[in-house]
């Protein structure tokens, strides 16, 4: 009657608990091995078999799962309390548990609600808990154990597909559903900036910021969460940036064509989960390498995909010579990762094998004030400045951009506890400079400056710097911004001639960086780097710095045509 | 309204090459599909205003060869949208003739109908070739592109780069393509009046439309660092000059007509390229004095590589590090102005000036400079420049200063791997610069050239 038994309980219909008994009684003395045998041969799939179940009150589907397995593989189940606990018709469950418990790896939600837990809790609760069932790489769930909220839950989670599991009369069939394909997901970035390259020293803002970018393999897929009633408006932006095909999610209006609700292809919960993989080292690149992760995210959406494959390539070049576990290491195996997934998603590959990520942050590096010591020494008796040019036709006084100029070569004065300042300018810029010079002045600060012209003379130079009592001192060379390579190295090598022990010093206009205040959902900004308080929290690896020995090879050495060519 | 140049395409290969390029630089490279492209593109200008108000606009007309079909509507439309639309593509605001080769036949078959709609709806402009013929042909340059690839190259570089609208790129655009036709020009391609002719209109364009499209939105948009980024002091020289709208068109055509009589003898005199590059940035500065009457102007397009950087290579004579004739790995920080002239001018300049044959070349972009590294890779690899295919290009940023540093430090250290001397030439922004110092120190065979 051996035959019977499985025909009557595992290939048909049966509330007859006692000849599920019966059955799971057989099962035990088969033995565990022999028992999956059996099943192997009254099971069949169309489609793709299970690699995870939710298991209610028929064992027969838990163990028609486990006869498809692999040698060595485990298969994942998702329960409710009354099976662990063996509650009323869960013992049946409970007892195809415990009898394959080293082929399990057991999940428990509550499938059903009750007065204590609504529809929406239990909703939730077993989303959390098959998403971490996606997250360990399952990708099919077998639905047909469990309530109707079963189904629901998987649905949100992003399971690429489900399977329904039917007695025929002959066999267990695992039934595999047609809906809708998703996409594979390769990447999940949070909040891109997209900024015009061009425009990246200039202080202007991003002209879109993206609240998710998803690299799929149906390929990259720009994600606008809705936030607020106005936001359609978009729409025109993205027009206006290539037609920007954005996938919206959340509750429409239903005012403009085109646009796309994005839960058809992705699954909200999923993109949350993917970024908080990665958000770690997508930070961490956000500041020690900002500009590379902009072009990095402005090539695939604006170019187009021939020439962003180039220049994909060349960021992975570029990021193969970071293989140091520091924070720059971290940040270009990040861009290297990134960088393979936009390049799949660009070829729309079906399969995605992950370049490793990184590992965990190691301890943060020295801010400016201890990374300025470290190379340049603790006393700096003089801060020589090469102020930036701005052309302007108006008085300097009205130029909020040049009174932020003397705030910051104030502000570092301050904070390197330097009094002396010897300002750097030429006949283009002296009315600037001394714009400059007097609101320093007014800060207490003791300031000269001199005036250099373009083709200007060294010795002339050493005879002003002299004259301004520089020599011999320990100093730092602050350019602010940017000017003539030729004039710095004038400077440079007259204080060499002098005995001057100097450091070289950029500070930047401009820098994207992560914010500081995560109130909003926008995770970098582009910040003006000449406030004290942006000054002060720039890490060793964002400042352009030459030590006093590498001054003094630069000039002495490295530079073609010798020191005073 | 008057036109300045035409380029006339006189095989398919040719306008498939001249419009392919104009429409990949004019869209910032996201464009790089063929469409059915004219056989004719010309550039003229015309002076609109209010009172004192004057905007000068510029012209484009598009004009299609028969038999061509539909497909010309997607060009046309193509470069509609990057001009009008898009905000990433460098071209600037522009208004866009379709020149239909004849008489439309009776609008009935449906697309015809639509497109026909189209154009009335929006009042899109359009011409029948006959109706514009006479006034196309009073362009003062006029370029006649046959299978010359190289040629074909440029003539769409020049409109991609003439048609850029007043910013940083535009201009670096214009530089990048002046410093290109002058190359051509100066390695003996010139014995056509081709070059001269794109050349001028370069020159025409960026002194006089230029400054004045500037100095109409200077009060509103362009103060500022903006502003002193694109030109300085010279765009508000040549702004004031031109503050009297009536003087638009004949300083145009006058410098026009001047430069294209003048560049080819400048040309031919040269002895070698600084020498010949120094004489053709005098003769364009000159004309400019000249046909706007001001008395001192920077030469804009030809500058860099005149006063800065081919003076900078006479450095390499009195280097003792290098031996003469020596291979060397050249290592260097693009700007905006470079492109595929500038170090073709640079590696030829080294080699004349300096003595040295370079073998591999690395430079360092930042995204400033993405148009730039995707030009003269275009450039390279559809004129077959195997030197230029071969450049590696390797992607830094200016306030990343460490990540900067060690992407050099390797590039420095490959080049002494493949056994030799690198020479470093530091461009751009100082904080590129300064990692660039710091990468060569302690490096045996790197040396530094700070133009």
């Amino acid at each position: 009657m051996e035959g019977d038994s499985w025909l009557a309980v595992f290939c048909s219909y049966t509330k007859d608990y006692s000849a599920i008994e019966e059955w799971l009684d057989e099962l035990e003395t088969l033995g565990p091995e022999e028992a999956l045998r059996r099943a192997r041969q009254l099971v069949r799939v169309s489609g793709r078999r299970p690699d995870a179940i939710t298991l209610g009150f028929s064992p027969q589907v838990l163990v028609a799962a486990l006869s498809l397995l692999k040698p060595g593989e485990k298969l994942v189940v998702i329960t409710s309390p009354e099976v662990v606990e063996g509650v009323g018709p869960g013992k049946l469950s409970k007892r195809a548990i415990d009898m394959f418990s080293s082929r399990l790896n057991v999940k428990v939600a509550p499938f059903a609600p009750s007065p204590k837990h609504g529809p929406s809790e239990v909703l939730r609760t077993l989303r959390t808990a098959m998403a971490e069932v996606v997250e360990a790489g399952a990708r099919v769930l077998d639905v047909s154990g469990g309530t109707q909220l079963v189904p629901v839950a998987a649905l949100k989670v992003g399971f690429e597909a489900l399977t329904y599991a039917y007695p025929s009369g002959e066999a267990l069939v695992f039934y595999e559903f047609k809906i809708s394909p998703r996409p594979s997901l390769y990447h999940v970035e949070k909040s891109i900036s997209i900024y015009q390259p061009d425009l990246i020293y200039n202080y202007a803002d991003a002209s879109r910021e993206l609240d998710y970018v998803v690299a799929t393999s149906a390929g990259i897929i720009p994600v606008e969460e809705v936030s607020e009633k106005e936001e359609w408006s978009k729409r025109i932006k993205d027009m206006r940036l290539w037609g920007l095909p954005v996938f919206w999610l959340g509750r429409l209006e239903k005012v403009v064509p085109g646009l796309i609700c994005a839960e058809t292809v992705l699954v909200p919960d999923e993109l949350g989960r993917r970024w908080e993989q990665v958000r770690r080292e997508s930070i961490a690149s956000r500041r020690a390498a900002s500009e590379l992760f902009a072009l990095l995210n402005f090539a695939p959406l604006f170019l187009s995909p021939e020439k962003a494959h180039v220049i994909l390539d060349d960021i992975e070049a570029s990021c193969g010579y970071g293989e140091d576990e520091d924070a720059i290491g971290i940040a270009m195996r990040h861009l290297r990762r990134l960088c393979d997934a936009y390049r799949k998603s660009l070829d729309r590959r079906s399969s995605y094998q992950s370049v490793s990520s990184s590992s965990p942050l190691s301890e943060e590096a020295e801010r400016f004030v201890e990374a300025v010591r470290k190379r340049v020494g603790e006393a700096i008796e003089v801060l020589i400045v090469f102020p930036k040019i701005f052309w302007r036709r108006g008085p300097p006084g009205e130029s909020w951009i040049i009174k932020r100029q003397a705030d910051a070569i104030s502000a570092i004065c301050k904070m390197l506890e330097c009094s002396r300042i010897v300002l750097i300018s030429n006949r283009s810029i002296e009315r600037q400079t001394r714009f400059i010079e007097e609101k320093l002045k007014e800060h207490g600060l003791n300031v000269a400056s001199v005036v250099i012209p373009q083709d200007g003379d060294a010795e002339e130079l050493v005879a002003l710097l002299k004259k301004r009592g520089v020599e011999g001192l320990s100093v730092l060379c602050a350019v602010v911004d940017d000017y003539s390579k030729n004039m710095i190295l004038l400077v440079l090598r007259a204080l060499f001639g002098l005995k001057n022990r100097s450091g070289l010093l950029v500070l930047p206009f401009v820098k994207s960086r992560p914010k500081q205040d995560r109130a909003g959902a926008r995770i970098d900004e582009m910040v003006l780097l000449w406030r004290e308080d942006t000054i002060r929290e720039l890490y060793s690896y964002e400042i352009p710095i030459l030590r006093p020995e590498e001054v003094e090879e630069l000039i002495t050495k490295l530079s073609v045509a010798g020191e005073w060519a | 309204m008057r036109p300045l140049l035409s380029v006339v395409s006189t095989s398919g290969k040719a306008e498939d090459t001249v419009g392919g390029v104009f429409l990949s630089v004019a869209s910032g490279y996201s464009i790089t599909g063929r469409l059915t492209a004219p056989a004719e593109i010309a550039l003229a200008y015309s002076l609109e205003g209010i009172g004192r108000l004057r905007l000068p606009r510029k012209h484009l007309f598009l004009c299609y060869r028969k038999g061509k079909g539909k497909g010309t509507e997607h060009f046309t439309n193509a470069v509609r949208y990057i001009s009008l639309m898009c905000a990433t593509a460098p071209m600037a605001s522009t208004t866009v003739w379709h020149v239909f080769p004849g008489p439309l036949r009776e609008a009935s078959a449906p697309p015809i109908v639509r497109y026909a709609h189209d154009i009335v709806k929006k009042s899109s402009p359009t011409a029948f070739y006959d109706e514009v013929k006479d006034f196309l042909e009073q362009a003062v340059l006029r370029v006649p592109v046959s299978n010359d690839i190289e040629l074909a190259f440029v003539s769409g570089l020049t409109l991609a780069a003439i048609t850029a609208g007043a910013h940083r790129l535009g201009l670096a655009l214009r530089q990048i393509c002046g410093q290109l036709v002058a190359y051509a020009l100066l390695r003996g391609r010139g014995k056509s009046e081709a070059l001269p002719a794109l050349l001028s209109a370069l020159a025409a364009d960026t002194y006089i439309w230029y400054p004045l499209i500037c100095g109409f939105h200077k009060a509103r948009t362009l103060r500022g660092e903006l502003y002193a980024s694109l030109l300085g002091e010279d765009v508000e020289r040549l702004s004031d000059a031109l503050s009297d709208g009536e003087l638009f068109y004949e300083s145009l055509l006058c410098l026009a007509r001047g430069l294209m009589n003048e560049l080819p003898v400048v040309a031919a005199q040269s002895n070698d390229i600084k020498d010949g590059a120094t004489r053709l940035s005098s003769a364009m500065s000159s004309k400019v004095r000249t046909a706007l009457g001001v008395e001192q102007v920077r030469e804009l397009i030809l500058g860099l590589l005149v006063h800065r950087l081919l003076p900078a290579l006479e450095k390499l004579r009195d280097e003792p590090f290098f031996g003469g004739g020596e291979e060397v790995g050249l290592l260097i920080s693009a700007t905006e102005q470079l492109g595929p002239g500038l170090l073709k001018l640079l590696i030829e300049g080294i080699r004349e000036v300096g003595g040295l044959e370079v073998r591999s070349v690395y430079v360092l972009y930042t995204p400033a400079a993405l148009i730039n590294r995707l030009l003269t890779d275009d450039y390279a690899r559809t004129c077959g420049d195997e030197l230029l295919r071969s450049v590696r290009w390797l992607a830094v940023g200016a306030t990343n200063p460490e990540l900067t540093y060690r992407v050099a430090r390797g590039a420095l250290k490959e080049i002494g791997r493949g056994g030799l001397k690198a020479l470093v030439i530091g461009l751009g922004h100082m904080a590129v610069v300064s990692s660039l110092a710091r990468a060569c120190c302690g490096l045996e065979h790197a040396r530094l050239l700070l133009p």
